[in-house]
């Protein structure tokens, strides 16, 4: 039995004795390259892409943009600051901050 | 952008094109791939990626180190990556390899194209017991024994001394020899 396994080891180890180089698949210089050439046209899109932004009349266009964007938001309704909005916002600071009431004895005494 | 034909080296006072070598070096490139993954059409993609790297890194390759070597160290990483990424990607890949036996010989058969058809089976069981060397062990016996190497070459590629590269070819023969034996042993009962 141990013969047997020791003959078994020894083929197993001598297996790989006079191998022969297996075949990689035919064309692989024409895959590769292809390959290099496709990945060369995608980088170049990325490139024109960052050339394109880079250029001074889009960058200013996008500067303009921005500006033109913000000016229009500060003067918007929602941000604009009038005599009416102003004494509205006082008034509701005073009732939620309790402003008008200076002690206990004062909010007992207020005449209703 | 560098053109592809433009890219050139010089080997032996020999001028080599990217094209030369590619076809010089595709065979050497897919074989110590499939050594060590073991599988057709990965060690396809290995040669492929291992292509690209070399176009990429062509620029700085130094003629200090012989280009075969040179190549030989990026197949080995490329690989190696490659199974790394390969086994974690398997589903419930780390439960396995947290709580699994670890047995490779439960792994499908390796069929080397290249193997004797009178070897091939017990070729396909030294495959498996090669994957259960340790990295560096595994790397030096495939290049001595599918490569050819002689243990001066395997040293220059794993960039370690020719005793250290003759050591690890007999604890790798010795590694083997037990998990053989352990095999055939759990077989002929």
């Amino acid at each position: 039995m141990t013969d047997k396994i020791n003959h078994k080891v020894n083929a197993a180890m001598e297996s790989l004795d006079g191998i022969v180089p297996a075949e990689p698949q035919p064309f692989l210089l024409t895959r590769v390259n292809a390959f290099l050439r496709q990945r060369e046209s995608s980088a170049n899109i990325w490139q024109r892409a960052a050339g394109y932004i880079k250029r001074p009349a889009v960058a200013a266009c996008a500067v303009a943009l921005l500006l033109a964007l913000n000016i229009f938001l500060f003067s918007s309704s929602k941000f604009s600051i009038t005599k009416e909005s102003t004494a509205k916002r006082i008034a509701s600071s005073k009732d939620d901050f309790a402003i008008n009431v200076t002690g206990i004895y004062d909010t007992e005494n207020q005449e209703p | 952008m560098k053109g592809q034909d433009s890219i050139a080296i010089i080997e032996k006072d020999k001028v080599l094109s990217f094209a030369d070598i590619v076809n010089s070096r595709q065979r050497m490139v897919y074989n110590t791939a499939l050594g060590i993954v073991q599988d057709e059409y990965d060690a396809e993609d290995i040669t492929q990626e291992v292509f690209l790297k070399v176009y990429e890194k062509l620029d700085g390759f130094r003629n200090e180190a012989n280009l075969s070597t040179w190549i030989y160290r990026i197949t080995v990483t490329t690989a190696l990556d490659f199974e790394k990424q390969k086994r974690r990607q398997k589903r419930g890949g780390l439960l396995k390899r947290v709580f699994g036996t670890g047995d490779e010989f439960a792994l499908p058969d390796f069929n080397h194209p290249g193997v004797a058809m009178d070897k091939k089976e017990d070729a396909a069981v030294l495959f498996k017991a090669i994957q259960k060397l340790p990295e560096n062990q595994r790397i030096a016996f495939l290049l001595h024994k599918t490569e050819g190497l002689t243990n001066n070459e395997v040293a220059a590629v794993l960039d370690i001394s020719l005793q250290a590269a003759e050591s690890l070819q007999v604890r790798a023969k010795n590694t083997l020899r037990v998990h053989l034996r352990e095999y055939y042993e759990r077989h002929f009962k």
